[in-house]
């Protein structure tokens, strides 16, 4: 009786045990504030182009494990690409902040209205 | 059947940590006006470095998004919006100390606001990692109301000690979990951080895309008093 008690009493820690441990992570952050630390402290070219290649995988990785992308890369993202120029595609990932976080809708708006301003000027 | 025992074991388990060790408080009755208002999204203001690392500012900027969105928050950009703060002539930490929270409604739409103040050394509320001393003060305050949500000065702390003695309990447990979920290769700086704010964010009420939103209003956190000898 005692020893059967035990078996179970040892099953359910393990049951709850794995229950946590299997736990999904809700987001994948990648190497984001690593590489966002290493722009920060030497803002050249190359660790530009690094922290876009994380935040493009932090993008991939979350699809892969269907998992939602963190709030604020797809509009992090977008803010760079749009600095660079490239705002039709800038404005896409806008779009997909917007898609996957509504709340962040009045946001997106004013980043929207800046570019309109900034190119209607001559 | 199982459901049924986990059930008798877990009040039994939480009568038991909460017996031995400092003082506990739930969630709720800690910060009852973010149950109310339930806030979503948070917009990070630059934090006030009142250290003497010229660079702290920036580098804890990097860090703290990722523990609010664990927290289920969402989180503006803080790339961006520091950006556009800048462009409106507000980086300047004082300036946007003494702007009304509703303010931040109007221009980000934001639910809450977070005010980080990165302390000196040596103050009562630190986190040592290494040989690196990282101390902050977070203020999380509504855009609607202007009350404070949640905050962490100290007072309120969530023992991550864990492990044997059993003051660990249930947050520390749930603390453990994120942290492995965002372990990754870092700077040395980096982690420090991270661990800093896991252990400050800890004491939060969970946001709307947390998994267990909404039930963590009863979940014990550890009501400490401020320690001796605080400059501040």
């Amino acid at each position: 009786m005692k020893t059967s008690s035990t078996i179970w009493l040892m099953l359910l820690s393990f049951l709850f045990l794995t229950a946590c441990a299997t736990q999904k992570p809700m987001y994948s952050w990648g190497d984001y504030s690593s590489s966002l630390y290493k722009l920060k402290k030497d803002p050249c070219e190359e660790n530009l182009m690094k922290h876009k290649q994380v935040l493009l995988k932090i993008m991939e990785d979350s699809k892969e494990n269907g998992l939602r992308v963190p709030p604020g890369v797809y509009c992090e993202y977008g803010y760079i690409l749009m600095k660079e120029g490239k705002s039709d595609e800038a404005l896409s990932y806008y779009d997909l902040e917007e898609k996957t976080y509504p709340e962040s809708a009045a946001f997106i708006q004013r980043l929207k209205s800046q570019f309109n301003k900034t190119t209607e000027q001559p | 059947m199982k459901k049924m025992k986990l059930i008798y074991l877990l009040p039994l388990l939480l009568i038991l940590l909460s017996a031995c060790g400092p003082e506990y408080i739930t969630k709720k009755d800690a910060f009852p006006n973010i149950y109310e208002e339930r806030p979503l999204s948070i917009l990070v203001l630059p934090p006030i470095n009142m250290t003497t690392a010229a660079d702290a500012k920036e580098y804890y900027a990097t860090t703290i998004a990722e523990p609010l969105s664990f927290a289920g928050y969402y989180v503006y950009p803080i790339e961006v919006t520091t950006d556009i703060l800048k462009n409106e002539g507000l980086y300047d930490t004082e300036i946007l100390g003494g702007l009304p929270p509703e303010k931040f409604k109007q221009f980000f739409g934001a639910d809450a606001v977070m005010y980080i103040k990165i302390l000196k050394w040596n103050t009562s509320y630190y986190v040592i990692g290494g040989n690196v001393t990282v101390a902050v003060d977070c203020l999380l305050k509504s855009t609607m109301t202007g009350r404070d949500l949640w905050k962490y000065d100290g007072t309120i702390v969530v023992d991550t000690s864990g492990g044997s003695s059993g003051s660990g309990g249930l947050a520390g447990l749930i603390v453990k979990v994120i942290a492995t979920a965002i372990q990754t290769a870092a700077t040395d700086y980096v982690p420090i951080a991270k661990r800093a704010n896991i252990i400050t964010i800890s004491s939060m009420p969970y946001g709307k895309y947390h998994p267990t939103f909404d039930k963590d209003r009863d979940m014990q956190i550890i009501l400490k008093k401020k320690s001796e000898g605080t400059p501040n």
